[in-house]
């Protein structure tokens, strides 16, 4: 292979076009790995920063996609040390395979419209409960008083819900 | 993973019901990139559809270390602010009531550009938008329901302390006036009469004494006043004749008579250029070495040769601001103004930036390059909406030779390479990168081209210098504190709603005066010298000690604020003596050799602003080096031919003599005491006359009193 210089224009595109192709996916990736909104986009930085000023080859976009979350993971588990914070990752590599099979291609855009359409089809209850969850950001306790049900009953009906979520996503995902 | 905590759908989910989708983080990255590393070396591998980007690493960067303990802290900071919106809104609410107003201007033009995404509208496979990735300029600035990382004055509609109390000065002509946007048919300024600026003058600062319960002090001698206009204005002591001349000078109006003299006068011409350049060198660059391809001797023979032709003060600004040409005497667009721009390099000349606003605006931007000011209204876009000014310019260095040309180039600006919109970046403390485009720190957005066939940006920036209420105020702050001691504020070049002139008034009419007499600084000078305050005796009385602003106290002027000579001032005056004042004025480079010794007084202090700390504080070491040093000797000396032999070698009666030595030495006659002590030393040295002469001499230069200016 020939190494040559390219001119600092060239650079940058190569730089924005790796940054446009994979910024999304890194950052869903880390904020499933638990990051806060402010500090994945910190770390998403920092990985693209990194990959970029080493040695870098590029293989094929999968591979690249890998990489890069291997490079946002450690990032993220380096501030979790500094930060004295215990890691919430119970099975890091069961969450890197799931993720590397349902959103690993296409930084998760077929999942968010397998999920989209997936959430439609829940019954009425169980997606007014995961939009109180989720869009309101209120508490258990709150959606189980809007629900009329206990705290454990809002809590079990959020827990199928989701578990019917993934079935449908699992379907959807395993056609396309 | 449990049925409890699903992190991969939580997070979608979050996502599509939550609405916290990716921001768009590549101009911030890119910059990122741009800002901390060099070139970058591709390897083309024909296997691949990508050009497969392999950056060398970068010697001695670690990137997580840092990067993520300001990310954490952003983050910590950025959580926090979202976890209190409320709080914020209540606070700013009463920031804007409590300030009753303060804010009155509309900030809205004030703003620089827009966050840029630079990324175009694409379509994601499934048809999904970007836009719904991207974030949109409103979404990139709100953050929550309050932005706290948007500057306060972003919400308040004014910024009060630009152009809020002058009228507008005068226009250069009707030409410069349509590149620059300027009006016109903006009135010009009436200039007052000498007598009525200095009666205006007197009253504002006797108004002063009133209101702060303060009795001036009597008047200076004669001998005093003489004393300190030599000092001031040719930056030594008179010599004998040129004392007893004064005194004995028995017309009307005999200190407007000196002042024409020292000011007009052929003979004067050479050293009042010479005294006044090596003062604006020490403004413009320092007395210590800063960047080795500007040449101090360059700016010096520029500043004496224009202070000789009477430019006047916005042409020479206007002259530094927009310097270009080469550095090499004999070239044809040889040009020693540029040395002020090469000795203020910097990366993305940003401390040029800030020498420009503190040096002719007073206006302290350095502090507002990184972050807002956090006590004044000063915020960080304006930093780089003024360096936006200068990216045009460059310097361009003969590696062989080491000479160095400013010049101008078209400015392609930072991000899209669209020189019709160049933009420059750059990064708040929360790690967002923002664009802006040049426009004065009155919030007056000026065009966004960066070619030069459009606008030559230095030269626009000059203008709105120039045309600036502060530029005036800044000039006249700067020269009544070269004549009384002190400035209206404190730094000198601070002045702002946040650091108030002690006489706003006073400041404001003299500036205007200055403006309307077209910048004239021996007009100025004048004034300033002709004053009441400038008349007074340094002597404080009871009436007078708590104006004491050596103690942090506002100045009054209620009385002559004793300091030390400046080094340049001692040395000169002891060159006179030496050499007398009728001597050959050095050339700039023997005058540059001996303000490089006192470069050793100056250090660099390395800051965003090139501060400089001066140790000469007239300590005993110091002492030692100037009074061991050739020119000491040389004015000690009582050779064959030095002044001292000629005095001990003349025919006047010893107590004749021993007057002269005195207003030789402290502008005044003996008192009696002192006479009676001086004859007392030379009876004890009966028949060494010469050397009891000597003996006074010494004592005489080695004195308290010689060193001060009183």
């Amino acid at each position: 292979m020939k190494t040559e210089p390219v001119t600092d224009a060239l650079a940058r595109y190569n730089a924005a076009s790796l940054i446009e192709a994979h910024q999304a996916g890194v950052w869903r990736y880390l904020r499933t790995l638990g990051c806060e909104r402010s500090l994945a986009d910190d770390l998403t930085q920092e990985t693209f920063l990194q990959v970029l000023q080493a040695p870098f080859q590029e293989f094929s976009q999968a591979a690249t996609a890998a990489y890069l979350r291997r490079t946002a993971h450690n990032l993220y588990i380096s501030s979790l040390r500094r930060s004295k914070r215990v890691t919430l990752i119970e099975d890091f590599d069961a969450l890197d395979t799931e993720w590397s099979k349902w959103a690993g291609t296409d930084n998760g855009e077929a999942l968010l419209d397998a999920l989209k359409s997936c959430f439609e089809k829940l019954g009425e209850r169980a997606r007014f409960a995961l939009e109180m969850r989720f869009r309101k950001r209120l508490p258990r306790t709150e959606i189980a008083t809007a629900l009329k049900m206990t705290e454990h009953g809002a809590k079990n009906l959020m827990q199928r819900a989701k578990q019917q979520l993934r079935i449908c996503l699992g379907g959807k995902l395993a056609h396309e | 993973m449990s049925n409890d905590h699903d992190p991969l759908l939580d997070a979608c989910l979050d996502e599509i019901l939550g609405g916290i989708t990716p921001p768009d983080l590549s101009q911030r990255i890119l910059h990122a990139l741009a800002a901390r590393s060099g070139t970058v070396q591709v390897t083309a591998n024909v296997n691949s559809n990508f050009l497969e980007p392999e950056a060398p690493p970068i010697q001695g960067v670690r990137l997580p270390e840092a990067a993520l303990h300001r990310s954490r802290l952003r983050s910590r900071r950025t959580k926090g602010r979202r976890t209190w919106p409320g709080i914020v809104i209540v606070a700013l609410v009463c920031v804007v009531i409590a300030s009753g107003g303060y804010w009155a201007r509309d900030r809205a033009a004030q703003r620089s550009g827009p966050i840029v995404t630079k990324q175009p509208e694409r379509v994601r496979p499934n048809g999904r938008s970007n836009s719904q990735l991207a974030n949109d300029r409103e979404s990139s600035v709100r953050r929550g329901p309050i932005d706290a990382d948007r500057p306060l004055n972003e919400l308040e509609p004014t910024r009060e302390g630009f152009g809020s109390t002058l009228p507008d000065p005068l226009a250069q002509n009707a030409e410069s006036e349509a590149a620059t946007g300027s009006d016109p048919n903006r009135p010009l300024l009436v200039a007052s009469s000498e007598h009525e600026i200095i009666r205006a003058v007197n009253e504002l600062v006797e108004k002063s004494w009133t209101e702060n319960h303060v009795t001036a002090g009597e008047r200076a001698t004669e001998e005093e006043w003489c004393r300190r206009i030599y000092l001031r204005i040719l930056g030594r002591i008179p010599s004998v004749r040129e004392l007893e001349r004064f005194v004995a000078h028995t017309a009307g109006d005999k200190r407007g008579a000196l002042l024409d003299e020292l000011l007009g006068r052929p003979d004067t011409a050479e050293e009042y250029a010479q005294h006044w350049a090596a003062f604006w060198v020490n403004v413009l660059i320092g007395r210590s070495s800063r960047d080795p391809s500007a040449s101090r001797e360059d700016l010096l023979i520029y500043l004496r040769d224009a202070i000789r032709q009477n430019v006047s003060y916005d042409e020479m600004a206007r002259q530094l601001i927009t310097a270009t040409g080469s550095n090499e005497r004999g070239a044809d667009d040889y040009n020693g103004a540029i040395n002020f721009l090469l000795a203020n390099q910097s990366d993305r000349e940003t401390l040029v930036t800030a020498k420009t606003c503190q040096i002719f605006l007073g206006v302290q931007l350095q502090c507002v390059q990184c972050h807002n000011h956090p006590t004044n209204q000063l915020v960080q876009d304006q930093f780089w909406q003024m360096n936006s000014f200068f990216r045009q310019m460059a310097v361009e260095k003969n590696p062989q030779s080491q000479l160095v040309r400013v010049t101008n180039r078209d400015f392609p600006g930072e991000g899209r390479g669209d020189a019709t919109e160049a933009e420059v970046y750059f990064e708040k403390p929360n790690g967002q990168v923002k664009a802006t485009y040049p426009a004065f720190l009155d919030g007056t957005e000026l065009p966004r081209s960066g070619l030069l066939s459009d606008v030559d940006r230095r030269q626009l920036l000059a203008a709105r210098v120039i045309q600036s209420p502060e530029f005036g105020r800044m000039m006249v702050n700067r020269i009544w504190g070269h004549f009384l001691g002190h400035g209206f504020t404190k730094p000198i070049d601070d002045i702002g709603a946040h650091n108030r002139p002690s006489h706003e008034e006073l400041l404001d009419r003299l500036a205007s005066e200055f403006v309307a007499h077209r910048y004239d600084s021996r007009q100025l000078i004048r004034w300033i010298a002709l004053s009441e305050p400038f008349a007074l005796s340094s002597k404080v009385t009871p009436a007078n000690a708590k104006d004491a602003p050596e103690l942090g106290v506002v100045p009054l002027f209620s009385h002559y604020y004793t300091r030390q000579m400046q080094v340049e001032e001692l040395v000169q005056s002891l060159e006179m003596l030496a050499n007398g004042p009728a001597s050959e004025r050095p050339s700039a480079s023997q005058q540059l050799a001996r303000m490089s010794a006192f470069g050793e007084f100056s250090k660099n202090m390395g800051t965003d602003d090139g501060a400089e700390e001066n140790t000469f504080t007239g300590g005993f070491p110091q002492y030692l080096f100037l009074m061991n040093g050739e020119l000491t000797r040389k004015a000690m000396s009582a050779e064959r031919g030095s002044m001292l032999d000629l005095i001990a070698s003349s025919r006047m009666p010893v107590e004749q003599k021993i007057v002269h030595l005195f207003e030789a030495a402290l502008s005044r006659k003996p008192t009696p005491r002192e006479a009676q002590a001086v004859r007392t030393l030379i009876n004890k040295n009966s028949g060494q006359e010469p050397t009891a002469l000597q003996d006074l001499w010494w004592a005489l230069l080695n004195s308290n009193e010689f060193i001060l200016d009183h």
